[in-house]
């Protein structure tokens, strides 16, 4: 939206009748582009909808292929057992846990790489690495860091615990700090990007102008930095924690949700449920909870976009 | 977040930069860590930050790399020598070139389909004002809600087309998952593109089709790359699809298999890490090679 070249293409501006002439009969069957697209996302993203909550709703027919309704019963199994609970606190844990060593190492990783050194253009990209990597490989080697034969990241943990016969991967503490220090290394590069994107839309002279004031750099990060990259860090922690909320893969590869069920968050369950234990109905009714929490995401995310595009 | 750049940036107009992380030219961003330090002092804490965090970003692949390398059950981080017999296990065995073979079709297949249907789509959004301006942030949000969610009916739906268990279902979902994210990087680059090409092509007398063929889809060379990209390394990496939708061996794709092999290779961290290593190394040069469009496509998407 930024260059007027665009936006009169787009007619978002006034132009003369010519132009618009001309951009009338040329775009007039442009939308249909979009159509394609419109169709193939509602297939898989709104459609299977109704048959995952129809499932929730029901149970299996011992002894047969059947399946009957049951209404809300499934719902009332998961909310009165305990189990269910310890997934729910443990998706909280590994949200809150990843969002908190992410956003203030994020902030720092962008504040080095916007620096200017020709050293550093070199090393830019290395930060966007931990997210090239296949999740399941990370997690993997995470796992093997974690092992107390040969790891680093156990001998940490055992320093750190004061436990010298730790096995971090069967405590269920430490499997969940494993579990959360993994996404959060994947999750930096993520939120740096947002925050560099928000960091470059700073201009320089208000910086400047406040070191001429005779403001500090912390001053100068938390009255400027700061505040002016607040909705990219928002937009950017909202994409963070939907994809930590519907993580399954990861914690999976890494401990299969154990020690037991310690390191099972919701997601990690309804993968268990639908895929170990063939309990589809279960897994769809905690499927509605997690899409509950994706919807509640969705809409911050359209909330910050609208006032985005309405302040433009 | 754009507002609140315009009301700071004044007459500075940001575009999207070509591939590479803008700066501000500026020190006045400089970590507030080395205020109060002299400038050699502030120099130094600010490229041991660096180190730090380089190390932060690299040291897990490194240690990935070196288990793949080291004799078995070697503790320290430094193996006392290195050996490729991991690699000669993995490669020796014929399931593995099966396998990628079948990652390589999927990814490529994925690829194939997301282009056509995103730059369609990012090309119509960035172009026009209509009623899919109001749909697309809807649509384009969509990777938020829970993939994992739609496993169990999208495995039925395809169950019913006799697609379970194909290659074919692999690169429908992956499709899904990847497209929203596509066609916002096309949008972005839509945007930053001039409509006065097409304009001029129109003009001197261009069909339609041909201007669409002849001076857009060139000039959006560079926005298909960057989704290229992302699809490409999200399809390779993708596991939660590979599990739910194929059983069959016959169509098992690498992060699935390096899962699997896990039980069976509970302690063989040297076999394991170089299949690890083995499936890292097509996404990281394919980073590699085609990071100038894909940075700015991935920053781009940050910028909305």
């Amino acid at each position: 939206m930024s260059n007027p070249e665009t936006q009169r293409g787009t007619g978002i501006l006034p132009v003369s009748n010519r132009r618009q002439g001309v951009h009338v009969t040329m775009f007039a069957s442009r939308q249909w582009l979009f159509v394609p697209a419109l169709i193939y996302l509602a297939l898989f993203w709104v459609v299977p909808l109704a048959p995952g909550l129809l499932i929730s709703c029901q149970e299996p027919v011992p002894g047969t292929q059947a399946f009957r309704w049951v209404g809300l019963a499934n719902y009332r199994t998961l909310l009165g057992e305990k189990t269910f609970w310890h997934n729910l606190s443990l998706s909280l844990l590994y949200l809150i846990g990843v969002v908190g060593l992410t956003t203030p190492v994020a902030y720092v990783v962008a504040l080095v790489i916007s620096g200017r050194s020709r050293v550093l253009g070199a090393v830019r990209a290395l930060f966007l690495i931990p997210w090239v990597v296949p999740p399941v490989v990370s997690a993997l080697v995470f796992r093997s860091m974690a092992d107390p034969a040969i790891g680093p990241l156990a001998a940490l943990y055992r320093h750190l615990s004061g436990n010298t016969e730790l096995i971090p991967l069967q405590s269920a503490s430490w499997a969940m700090v494993n579990v959360i220090v993994h996404s959060f290394w994947r999750s930096v590069p993520v939120l740096t990007l947002f925050l560099v994107a928000g960091m470059t839309t700073i201009s320089a002279e208000l910086h400047e102008s406040a070191q001429v004031d005779g403001a500090s750099a912390w001053q100068r990060f938390w009255t400027i930095t700061m505040p002016l990259t607040r909705s990219h860090l928002a937009t950017g922690l909202l994409l963070i924690s939907a994809f930590t909320l519907q993580d399954a893969e990861t914690i999976y590869a890494m401990t299969g949700g154990g020690p037991g069920h310690d390191t099972e968050v919701a997601a990690v369950r309804l993968f268990r449920e639908a895929f170990d234990y063939q309990h589809l109905h279960v897994a769809a009714a905690v499927g509605t909870f997690l899409l509950v929490a994706g919807v509640i995401l969705m809409a911050l995310y359209l909330a910050l976009f609208r006032r985005a595009e309405a302040a433009t | 977040m754009r507002g609140e750049k315009r009301e700071v940036r004044g007459e500075k107009k940001p575009r999207i930069p070509a591939g590479r992380w803008r700066s501000p030219r500026s020190s006045a961003l400089f970590l507030p860590l080395t205020s109060g330090l002299s400038l050699p002092m502030g120099r130094l804490v600010y490229w041991l930050v660096v180190v730090v965090l380089v190390a932060f970003c690299l040291l897990p692949i490194l240690w990935g790399v070196r288990t793949s390398l080291a004799p078995e059950f070697d503790p320290s981080f430094v193996p006392s020598r290195l050996t490729s017999e991991h690699y000669a296990k993995i490669l020796s065995r014929g399931f593995f070139y099966r396998y990628t073979i079948n990652s390589a079709v999927v990814t490529l297949g994925s690829v194939v389909l997301v282009l056509p249907l995103a730059l369609g789509a990012g090309y119509a959004l960035g172009r026009q004002q209509f009623w899919g301006r109001r749909l697309a942030p809807v649509l384009l949000a969509l990777p938020l809600l829970p993939a994992v969610t739609f496993l169990v009916p999208i495995a039925r739906y395809l169950n019913l087309f006799g697609l379970y268990n194909t290659r074919t279902a692999l690169v429908l979902a992956n499709t899904a998952f990847c497209l929203p994210f596509a066609t916002w990087m096309v949008w972005n680059f839509v945007h930053a593109l001039s409509p006065s090409l097409e304009e001029a092509a129109l003009l001197d007398g261009c069909s339609h089709l041909g201007a669409l063929i002849r001076v857009i889809l060139p000039s959006m060379i560079p926005g298909a790359i960057a989704a290229g990209v992302f699809v490409a390394i999200q399809t390779w990496s993708n596991y939660l699809f590979a599990y739910a939708l194929s059983t069959h061996p016959e169509i098992r794709v690498l992060p699935k298999a390096i899962v699997d092999f896990v039980g069976s290779w509970r302690t063989d961290w040297g076999g394991l890490m170089a299949i690890g290593v083995l499936t890292l190394l097509p996404p990281l040069a394919l980073f590699q090679i085609l990071q100038r469009w894909f940075v700015a496509g991935m920053y781009g998407l940050a910028e909305r």
